[in-house]
């Protein structure tokens, strides 16, 4: 879920990359919406409109919310907070970012998109071959003294 | 010439810290890791053909 005051290069990197990687986690049932904040809602709906065709975003929802000055007010989403990106897993925040005008770079933009891994491990069973296997546990300590008694 | 390493390697931490805290909190957002996040209105302006059409309010959450 993405937050944005402004739309810029930096936004469409961002949700285009985004827009990617909903795309490769279709299977996963992975989800996202970018709302469009800002002081007119139809300048808003124009703008959003304008940019989903323009960048061919066609994964991510892009919506104006109805608090549209800041976006909801139980978010608190400050005046001065040009972008929050949430990623939410079982509607729990795992990870977040909240940057100020300016501050979304190449390599924020890539911090983004390696978090959304956050979102999808809890979602994979674990391996068998992850869990502890007390034999060769047994064996390494065993192998382990016999190495001492020969020292 | 150790005491200059070991003050190196604070300093180190501390930058490190204050760009992760301008990350997340200094910018101004209630919103964090671990809360839970509350349904809103809003309404479709484009982008995923999802079976909601432009125009249209719900709740994506």
């Amino acid at each position: 879920m993405v937050f944005t005051r402004k739309i810029d290069d930096g936004l469409a990197s961002l949700v285009k990359k985004l827009d990617a990687v909903v795309a490769e986690n279709e299977e996963k049932k992975m989800f996202a919406f970018v709302n469009f904040v800002g002081e007119d809602a139809e300048a808003l709906q124009k703008a959003a409109a304008e940019f989903g065709e323009k960048h061919e975003i066609s994964n991510i929802a892009l919506v104006v919310p109805k608090d549209h000055a800041n976006g909801p007010k139980h978010y608190g989403i400050a005046a001065k907070t040009a972008l929050v990106v949430a990623l939410y897993s079982g509607k729990q925040v795992k990870a977040l970012h909240a940057l100020a005008e300016d501050q979304l770079s190449k390599k924020l933009i890539a911090a983004i998109v390696a978090d959304t891994a956050k979102i999808l491990v809890e979602e994979e069973e674990p391996k068998q071959d992850d869990q502890p296997d007390k034999e060769k546990k047994d064996r390494k300590k065993q192998a382990e003294k016999k190495e001492k008694k020969e020292a | 010439m150790r005491a200059l390493m070991w003050m190196g390697a604070a300093l180190a931490l501390a930058v490190v810290a204050t760009s992760c805290a301008a990350d997340e909190k200094g910018s101004g957002c209630d919103l964090k890791v671990g809360d839970n996040v509350g349904a809103f209105p809003v309404v479709k302006a484009g982008g995923a053909e999802d079976g909601v059409k432009v125009g249209e309010t719900l709740c994506y959450l």
